[in-house]
């Protein structure tokens, strides 16, 4: 390559590293990978400090125990999206459809899914968590 | 302008650096990234045969789709061959055997990865950087020293103007990810980024649904996560001087590696191949020169021993 085609080819690239930047100033959310804004953790919090995570546990004959991702087959982005925050916001196609899954998977009939909510509050005497549980029952097959 | 341009470029070199660092990108991927960072081939495959196909598939993914519909079951072969590509393609990358094609084939098969990866409604950064430095090692000469290649006679003799712009270009994107952050924050978020509380509230959600023990204890200390925020917002500010004062980079470059390692230990977030890529502003010809004189030192008192 000249240096010429390579100096179009540095500048290519670093305009395409600026534009997703500029763009998200406009409020669009670029999203074409490898060129993406950078500033994923920008927006600023103010008290109290508290977040909501949830785990998922699983019913069959043999006990109760955790779900994860591995369990499902799935990384842990794609378990989170698939299946923790739609099943946190009450979706039970959601948990049906992991249900079956995890039934293929170990096997066994798996009768209901747990949805264990955790509420987590810092505050400046320490932390302080509640924790509700919903379930979901696995349909018959 | 155009004479500053080229200086900066286009220098003179004789490529070691452009090799030692496309063994550490190739190297990592293989033995690293692949097996315990990115997406397994079965992950990759539960991803297509869940029902609801793509969402948000990538341009690449988009392309691949043209020739392969989405719904075809040659999918789950694609991405496992795809494994085997970037595997064969690594292995020849790292010893340098018909470098740039092996370089553009591991290219196209990591892309391809991330891209499947990215192309069900979330696409994530750590492997941008790495994947671009994998294009510049397939369009510059990176397999003329430390190679197959130059061990067969391929190796062009003195210097060239080529093998500099790839690690150049590699610093800049790295001081732009992290200089565009510090500025994203500040722009959406002023100085209330560092309040502590934005830090609490990232790393009290992180530690919990990655289960991070020590990201959760560092959460409760609101004054420490103010510190850790300043030292944050100064560190990405300033990453960007490494390009330009030598004098700075062992300490920036330090400073990025303990910033991404407590990442990892506390949010769980790992962008180890941008502390990889370091590398790409390591001066190595001070140990080459080193170890070369070392060397003709030995053979100089074997000479003189006779052996």
């Amino acid at each position: 390559m000249s240096r010429a085609w390579i100096t179009a080819f540095i500048l290519a690239v670093l305009a395409l590293h600026v534009v997703p930047v500029a763009r998200e100033f406009t409020g669009a959310r670029e999203t074409l990978w490898p060129f993406l804004a950078w500033g994923m953790y920008r927006h600023s919090s103010t008290p109290p400090v508290e977040t909501t995570v949830y785990r998922i546990l699983a019913r069959t004959d043999a006990g109760t125990r955790r779900v994860r991702p591995e369990d499902a087959g799935f990384e842990r982005f794609a378990f989170r999206r698939f299946y923790q925050i739609p099943i946190g916001r009450g979706d039970s196609a959601a948990a049906g459809e992991l249900a079956g899954r995890l039934a293929r998977r170990w096997d066994t009939p798996v009768r209901e899914i747990l949805l264990e909510e955790v509420v987590v509050t810092l505050s400046e005497t320490g932390s302080r968590g509640r924790k509700t549980v919903r379930r979901f029952a696995a349909p018959s097959r | 302008m155009i004479e500053r341009w080229n200086r900066w470029w286009f220098p003179q070199s004789d490529g070691l650096a452009l090799a030692v660092c496309r063994i550490l990108a190739a190297g990592s991927l293989l033995f690293v990234f692949l097996p315990f960072f990115m997406t397994s081939p079965s992950e990759h495959i539960a991803l297509i045969e869940r029902p609801g196909g793509f969402d948000h598939p990538q341009w690449m993914i988009r392309l691949g789709a043209l020739l392969v519909p989405a719904d075809s079951s040659a999918w789950p072969h694609l991405v496992r061959g795809a494994f085997a590509v970037a595997i064969g393609a690594g292995v020849t990358t790292l010893v340098g055997l018909r470098t740039r094609t092996s370089a553009a084939l591991l290219t196209l098969a990591t892309w391809f990865l991330v891209s499947h990866d990215g192309s069900y409604g979330e696409i994530h950064h750590p492997e941008i950087v790495l994947s671009l430095f994998l294009l510049f090692l397939a369009l510059s000469p990176s397999g003329r020293r430390l190679s197959v290649d130059a061990l067969l006679g391929d190796r062009p003799e003195g210097t060239t103007d080529r093998a500099v712009w790839p690690l150049k270009l590699t610093q800049v994107l790295l001081a732009w990810t992290y200089f565009s952050n510090a500025a994203a924050k500040l722009l959406y978020s002023g100085l209330e980024w560092m309040n502590g509380y934005t830090l609490q509230q990232s790393m009290l959600y992180s530690s919990l649904q990655w289960g991070r023990p020590l990201g959760f204890r560092l959460a409760q200390h609101h004054d420490l996560c103010v510190a850790l925020s300043v030292a944050t917002v100064a560190f990405e500010l300033l990453f960007p001087l490494a390009l330009f004062v030598p004098r700075s980079r062992t300490a920036l470059l330090l400073s990025g590696a303990v910033f991404h390692i407590v990442l990892y230990f506390t949010m769980n977030i790992g962008f180890f191949p941008n502390v990889i890529l370091y590398a790409v502003f390591a001066d190595f010809r001070k140990p080459a020169t080193r170890l070369r004189a070392l060397r003709w030192g030995e053979r100089r008192q074997d000479a003189r021993m006779g052996i």
